[in-house]
């Protein structure tokens, strides 16, 4: 810095001996002061598109909501920028037209972007339900149909939470709906994209997947074949669990009972002893209780998984956390166990789906086609 | 897993963390003085020292904590020495994942 200072003190007094600095700055003023000023106007939107995060790599965010976007890009061109890659693609969706293939091949859509993979043999569309309301279609092979859109090959990535939940959501609905087209679906998750440069005709990179991971993709069509997943969450109130348990327990209560007559130290003491004792009871209940409820829950589903369980809610501790793959005519069975275990005082269940049977589906997609 | 301290707060972290090995230090003392209480090796005199002091002891971690408002900051720094202590067990008790999760690294 003082070296940097001292420099230019030194030019210019040299400038100002030579009586140069004045005609330099005329010079200046003349030739280059307009170039500066273009280049601040065409620089200036770049990097305030960087700044706000729309960086025109990212098009693929900023087509979300066109209104603003279409506006901030017109305002960009306004100052003779290039309008980033994605703009006119955004407005050609609008219009509801294929984009022109002529584009730069990376913003071209030759990715297929998959949502998951079901049985049938006929080619359809489910119209633009997809991602961005992309049009949803299936791609068939042998069988099986995949159920893709059309995008650039780049995988969905943003820093709004906003943009990522849509996405999600789309992802999901996309698979409900899909659901109800087919009987079985094996759902893939979020943001699996093909994609090979080398791709001769549109489909075939997915088509190449169908066959190589066919044998695969049938074990798990027929593990899940005419099955749901639910998600099954049973909590208790250790507080009113262990109420009940110090009333039954002879010890317990008698513990309590020398309570009432200790002096100060030794009731603490006895407190602490009851504690531990209650804690050991409760732990010893919960092992039972998830036995109990884990036999009659899981002879209803075709397979279980159990989950980690979360972390205790304002006194609510989970118990059991279970997704359950279950056929359709069980299903309201496993509801009436499950109702049973509800009305235990102390006890409450959440029971969700029917879901896309993700924790049942170990399925690791490998989406180059020469992986 | 690293125990995190706000380190925007200095004296709340290092405070929490004190506070931390003092609670662990009083659930030793605590679960000891049960032990002795089972076994019977206390006289009634004894018994009575020994609740008063850890009652005490109890009062007065409670205090500072309240008086410094780091019920939070001592909560994280346990929650994540029982993390630490988690994982350590599981390794023990379950090595084949361990040295094959160790094989990805």
């Amino acid at each position: 810095m003082k070296i940097g200072l001292l420099l230019r003190d030194l030019v210019k007094e040299e400038l100002a001996r030579l009586e140069l600095e004045k005609k330099i700055r005329l010079a200046v003023e003349a030739a280059v002061l307009d170039e500066i000023r273009d280049s601040v106007r065409r620089l200036a939107p770049v990097v305030l598109a960087e700044l706000i995060g729309r960086v025109p790599e990212k098009a693929g965010v900023a087509e979300r909501d066109g209104m603003d976007d279409r506006e901030e890009s017109e305002v960009a061109g306004g100052a003779s920028v290039s309008p980033p890659a994605g703009h006119d693609r955004a407005g050609e969706r609008k219009n509801g037209t294929v984009p022109a293939p002529g584009g730069l091949k990376e913003n071209s859509l030759t990715g297929r972007y998959v949502y998951g993979v079901a049985e049938g043999d006929i080619p359809l569309s489910l119209g633009k339900t997809g991602l961005e309301g992309s049009e949803v279609y299936t791609v068939v092979y042998g069988g099986l149909a995949a159920i893709v859109h059309d995008c650039k090959p780049e995988p969905y990535q943003s820093d709004d939470e906003e943009v990522v939940k849509n996405w999600l959501a789309a992802h999901q609905e996309v698979l409900e709906a899909a659901g109800e087209k087919f009987q079985n679906l094996i759902p893939i998750g979020f943001d699996t994209i093909f994609y090979d440069e080398e791709e001769c005709e549109p489909g075939e990179t997915v088509r190449k997947w169908l066959v190589k991971e066919s044998e695969q993709l049938k074990v798990i069509m027929d593990r899940i074949r005419g099955r749901q997943e639910y998600g099954v969450q049973v909590s208790w109130e250790p507080e009113v669990i262990g109420g009940r348990l110090a009333e039954d327990d002879p010890e317990l209560r008698e513990m309590k009972e020398g309570l009432r007559s200790a002096s100060k130290g030794s009731a603490y003491l006895i407190r602490q002893k009851l504690d531990k004792a209650l804690a050991g009871t409760i732990e010893k209940e919960a092992d039972r209780c998830f036995r109990t409820f884990f036999s009659s829950i899981s002879r209803l589903c075709g397979d279980v998984r159990v989950e980690k369980v979360k972390k205790p809610e304002g006194g609510r501790h989970m118990l059991m956390n279970l997704s359950c793959l279950v056929e359709r005519d069980k299903v309201q069975a496993l509801g009436e166990v499950l109702d049973e275990i509800e009305r235990q005082e102390g006890f409450s269940v959440r029971f969700t789906g029917p879901w896309p049977p993700y924790s049942f589906v170990n399925l690791s997609v490998q989406t180059t086609a020469d992986g | 897993m690293p125990i995190s301290i706000n380190e925007s707060n200095l004296k709340q972290g290092v405070l929490g963390l004190v506070m931390a090995l003092v609670e662990i230090i009083r659930d030793v003392l605590r679960t000891q003085a049960l032990t002795r209480l089972e076994d019977g090796s206390l006289d009634e005199e004894e018994e009575e020292r020994l609740g008063d002091a850890l009652w005490e002891l109890d009062k007065a971690i409670e205090e500072i904590k309240c008086e410094h408002g780091i019920d939070e900051a001592v909560r994280a720094v346990r929650d994540g020495l029982d993390e630490i202590v988690d994982s350590v067990v599981e390794r023990i008790l379950n090595p084949e994942k361990w040295s094959s999760a160790r094989g990805e690294l």
